[in-house]
């Protein structure tokens, strides 16, 4: 991966060498502060005492090359309790090559480490501004699995339309990504940190995309096929095993009224999840979790708007209780699926300062971050949770 | 000047002023003569100031825009774009921060608007119907 990154690097240094667009480019970014409280249970830091631990920072920069040639780029710092540790990542860096333009229909190749464009929220889910509420939905945009979730490497090609009202996007990714090796994603795929380590194989994904009279109307569905390996470390009890994952995302969202003042937003999260070889401990099988949610919003002005949400996930749908689950895993029940009731609001200052908050009722612990409750006997199944966020963007 | 005509004079502009702030003129869509475009469809116009490129009679459009906080702007996005401002923001940083696309070009006030897009074929702005009569500058017919 660093030698596409030094390539990427090298190019857009040569390009930009060369001169007649390098006025063209462009500055932005965002810097998040939150503070969160629960009355049981660990989020974003010890909450329980009420955390600040809960901050984000993204710089980026994008600009034309030559005349079909766009790049950009995002670097990401984030502190989320244990779970992101204000480490510096790339978000994204990629290049952008317009194969063809008329009057109403665009085709774009990118090449680089590219967002994966599932749901309505993924490609800026961490970008305060763009998100409906300060956490997303947990049954789609899990922030467990979200190294596996965020960004990967790779290509694609992308088709865009618009006729009338109506703007359409294809997409078609080929793309690898290195976020399966963590503690994280490997307790959500393995049910918890083994010895081994995991690797994503090239993964291919087909995306639609429809809108029309400025997303007052929305429709997305994503497929992607991922193979994943297991090979298994020093003492390791699980064999070298492999899961092929198979996943389908879902979205809807709609606005009513002249005004737009009321909307509605619904996703679906159906994957399936094939294992084999893992040996006894996780015998051969076919999970499929699924999540879901359902968002109400209403906009009373150019200043406020307010939303409420009942957000569910299971682990696997066969066993919504986590029964099973449990017995094999030696967790509780509860941490095997999530009811989250969520009601919240935004304040926009100004054009680049707001504040939100939003209160969550919790039923279950299935996406509560393993890292920040490293016992799983001591969780507790019903907790809420207060989450305040004040976002500067530029 | 004494100083009743001064309190007039500064009274009459504080009302000029205001009732300017309060009730701006709905802007026209404008470009370059040298962009040889005489209208743009509004469904273009949404498009365009959301981030997506556009091509009219071969020239390729990108858009032009007024910081957040002028009035023309407010008057813009809530009547043309049919959306509040920070609904627009929301889009276009969607638009951004994926990578998916680039930021409007950002000017300061009308009168820059105007001497840009002068010099800039292919760039389309909004204006008030007064600050659009300038040399080299054509008002573009929004049509449905």
């Amino acid at each position: 991966m660093t030698k596409i990154f030094t390539l990427l690097i090298v190019l857009v240094g040569w390009l930009n060498s060369g001169v007649t667009y390098a006025e063209d480019i462009q500055f932005h970014g965002f810097l998040t502060q939150g503070y969160v409280k629960t009355d049981h249970n660990a989020y974003f830091g010890d909450s329980e005492q009420g955390s600040f631990d809960f901050r984000e920072l993204g710089l980026g920069s994008q600009g034309t090359l030559t005349k079909d040639l766009d790049f950009s780029a995002l670097i990401l710092t984030r502190k989320a309790g244990g779970m992101d540790n204000s480490q510096i990542k790339l978000d994204h860096a990629l290049l952008s090559y317009k194969l063809f333009q008329d009057e109403s229909t665009k085709y774009t190749a990118r090449l680089g480490r590219i967002k994966i464009p599932f749901g309505l929220y993924n490609e800026t889910r961490d970008v305060a501004s763009t998100r409906p509420s300060i956490l997303l939905p947990q049954s789609i945009y899990f922030d467990n699995a979200r190294q596996y979730l965020i960004s990967a490497d790779g290509a694609q090609l992308v088709r865009e339309s618009w006729f009338g009202d109506s703007y359409d996007k294809w997409y078609l990714a080929l793309q690898q990504t290195n976020g399966v090796n963590n503690k994280e994603t490997e307790s959500y795929f393995l049910g918890i940190n083994w010895p081994g380590k995991l690797k994503a194989k090239l993964a291919h994904g087909i995306r639609y995309y429809h809108s029309d009279d400025n997303d007052r109307n929305q429709y997305a569905a994503y497929v992607a096929d991922n193979h994943i390996e297991y090979n298994p470390g020093q003492g390791d009890w699980l064999s070298a095993g492999s899961i092929k994952a198979k996943v389908l995302w879902l979205s809807l969202h709609k606005e009513f009224g002249e005004d737009r003042k009321f909307g509605v937003t619904t996703e679906v999260f159906l994957p399936r999840l094939e294992y084999k070889g893992f040996g006894a401990i996780i015998p051969d099988k076919v999970s499929f979790p699924q999540g879901y949610y359902i968002q109400g919003e209403y906009r009373p002005n150019g200043k406020f708007e307010f939303f409420t949400r009942y957000d569910l996930s299971y682990t696997d749908r066969s066993d919504k209780q986590g029964t099973a689950l449990s017995a094999a895993t030696g967790k509780p029940g509860h941490a095997f699926f999530a009811k989250d009731l969520t009601i919240g609001g935004k304040y926009h200052i100004n054009s680049s300062l707001e504040v939100s908050a939003e209160v969550h009722r919790i039923n279950g612990t299935g996406w509560l971050p393993t890292i920040d409750n490293p016992i799983p006997a001591d969780t507790k199944q019903h907790w809420n949770m207060l989450i305040t966020q004040i976002t500067f963007t530029f | 000047m004494r100083l009743s005509q001064k309190i007039a004079i500064i009274t009459l502009g504080l009302f000029t002023c205001c009732a300017d702030a309060a009730n701006p003129a709905i802007p026209v869509i404008v470009t370059s003569k040298a962009s040889h475009i005489t209208y743009i469809p509004l469904n273009k116009v949404k498009l365009l100031f959301i981030g997506k490129s556009q091509i009219i009679n071969g020239v390729l459009l990108y858009p032009v825009m007024l910081p957040p906080d002028n009035p023309v702007n407010d008057i813009f996005v809530k009547n043309l774009m049919g959306i509040y401002p920070y609904q627009l923001q929301k889009i276009l940083d969607r638009t951004i921060f994926s990578g998916d696309g680039k930021k409007p070009i950002s000017v300061t006030s009308q009168q820059e608007m105007a001497d840009y897009i002068v010099s800039n074929p292919g760039a389309v702005g909004y204006l008030t119907k007064q600050t659009a009569d300038k040399e080299g500058l054509v008002i573009i017919e929004v049509t449905k």
